[in-house]
């Protein structure tokens, strides 16, 4: 079962990344309050996109949980689940629930 | 033609637009892009001379405001096949929180397998350019080759990888992903903090 | 639910945004997604990553010009004004002095000209622009004591309809949200009992809530209300 942690760490792991892309005058904040998308966000289109594909990987390969950040499902919710690392965070944790 | 979404339209690029487009491929954002006209004139003419086998974009939000531009270069209709090419979002301010770059990209995948009715995409991408590479192999494209020191740029060689994607995967793989990208992350998110002055 | 933010990757020019209404506006469009310039004389009263406040007269044709000429260099073009500026001396006609009287025609009348001016100016590239002047029941009503603020108000609804001609084949609106009063400073300015009567003889008669506002702005600059222009709202009603 996985933990709120451990998402936690797998989501700091793709910022990081991100990070690691840029300059370092340029450096996203790792915390839970992070906005990931939406008008004040700290990532780009490109680097959204590559933080969910991140995150489902290592879903995918270091917890065996074969979820789709991008389906249906994320759709269908009146807030956007990824908001911020909280609400993805939140999210993730709901769905792994349910595999 | 224009194609239209629900948050970007692509419209035609258009001679006048020398001065911006070359604008945006200047700025810092674009080092990993090819330098190409360096002036307005170049630009311009370099627009103007544009072949019947490439579709050139400008992609605007739907008050009007141009923030990018994208290509569809070499259709051949004869081997079902088109190259997505030149994409840059020149004004990245106006464009966060809209899924622009993704509708973008699905506006013009819509037209080369619904109305060309083409078979395949493909493209190379500077090796460099992880997230772009990253961008694309989650949207649908496959690692199919590495060209070597295919490219170069600021000073130095750069590999470029090969991608391309089937109409099926397109269907099956890229299309839902970007339609579930562009509807959760168009969704309302929640309400930004201000200073608390008194009215 | 909530819904998308309806102003993101907008810029939005609100004048007068220091205090009152034009802050409340400000707030409302920040909340909203957009990108506000704030235009007041004083300073700024907003600290927000998406706010750029410039201390600017709008009766000062120059100035409006520079703010403008910067706008474009800095931010290409805007998508909607919201000409809100505006000063109110309540005093018997025999009494106004000219400073007074000046003031309001600069302020209220020549400023809101000069900002839709340049703000056409940029707007007309992109086809898209919404200029949304905020006007005033005392233009209708002309209560004793708002001889030149009336005035002034009342020819900023005619140059609203002048205008709305002139800037439609760029894609540009030009509309008037009429109020009576909001709980603003503004209302401090004028007779209590005044604006009660005059609430009170409206077909609704209550004050104006930021609600109520936010519903006739955002209608009026909606990207699907390229249709709507030249158009005045009396919130509440007309008075009878």
């Amino acid at each position: 079962m996985i933990t709120t942690d451990v998402v936690d760490t797998i989501i700091f792991r793709a910022l990081e990344a991100l990070n690691a892309e840029r300059d370092p005058e340029d450096q996203i904040a790792v915390s839970s309050a992070t906005s990931l998308f939406g008008v004040d966000a700290a990532l780009d289109s490109l680097e959204f996109v590559s933080l969910i594909t991140d995150v489902e990987a290592s879903l995918n390969l270091d917890h065996g949980l074969e979820i789709s950040l991008a389906d249906d499902r994320a759709m269908a919710r009146p807030q956007s689940p990824y908001a911020t690392v909280e609400t993805l965070r939140d999210y993730i944790l709901e769905i792994a629930e349910e595999t | 033609m224009e194609l239209h979404g629900q948050h970007v339209v692509l419209r035609p690029l258009r001679v006048d637009d020398a001065e911006l487009t070359l604008g945006w491929r200047q700025s810092d954002r674009a080092t990993l892009l090819n330098r190409g006209a360096a002036s307005v004139a170049d630009q311009a003419a370099w627009i103007a001379s544009r072949p019947k086998t490439e579709l050139n974009f400008v992609i605007q939000l739907r008050s009007g405001r141009p923030v990018g531009m994208l290509s569809l270069v070499n259709i051949d209709e004869v081997n079902g096949r088109a190259e997505p090419a030149r994409f840059l979002i020149g004004d990245p301010d106006s464009v966060k929180g809209l899924p622009v770059a993704l509708e973008a990209l699905k506006l013009l995948y819509e037209l080369v397998f619904d109305q060309l009715e083409l078979h395949r995409v493909y493209g190379t991408v500077v090796a460099d350019n992880r997230l772009m590479v990253k961008w694309h192999k989650s949207l649908g494209m496959k690692e199919e080759g590495r060209l070597r020191q295919h490219y170069f740029i600021a000073g130095r060689f750069h590999d470029g990888i090969c991608i391309g994607m089937m109409e099926d995967e397109y269907r099956t793989v890229a299309l839902p992903r970007m339609n579930a990208l562009i509807g959760a992350a168009a969704a309302g998110t929640q309400i930004v903090s201000r200073s608390q002055g008194t009215s | 639910m909530r819904t998308a933010p309806k102003y993101q990757g907008m810029v939005v020019v609100v004048t007068g945004a220091r205090k009152g209404l034009g802050r409340i506006l400000a707030d409302h469009f920040l909340d909203e997604g957009a990108r506000v310039v704030g235009m007041s004389r004083g300073e700024a009263s907003i600290t927000h990553a998406r706010y750029e406040h410039h201390a600017v007269d709008v009766g000062d044709d120059g100035a409006v010009r520079a703010l403008f000429a910067k706008l474009a260099r800095s931010h290409g073009t805007v998508e909607v004004v919201v000409n809100n500026a505006a000063v109110a001396t309540s005093i018997h006609a025999m009494l106004m002095p000219a400073s007074r009287a000046e003031e309001m025609v600069r302020t209220n009348f020549l400023g809101g000209f000069y900002v839709s001016r340049e703000a056409a100016k940029l707007m007309r590239k992109g086809k898209f622009g919404r200029i949304i002047n905020i006007g005033s029941m005392m233009a209708t009503l002309e209560p004793i004591g708002a001889s030149v603020y009336a005035a002034t108000k009342a020819a900023s609804m005619t140059l609203t309809a002048v205008l709305a001609k002139e800037f439609a084949g760029y894609g540009i609106t030009v509309n008037t949200l009429a109020l009576t009063a909001l709980e603003t400073d503004m209302l401090d300015q004028l007779p209590r009992e005044k604006v009660d009567e005059v609430v009170a003889g409206l077909p609704i008669p209550r004050l104006a809530t930021p609600d109520d506002i936010f519903n006739v702005v955002d209608f009026f600059a909606s990207p699907q209300s390229s249709y709507i222009t030249a158009q005045t709202v009396f919130l509440g009603g007309v008075h009878s």
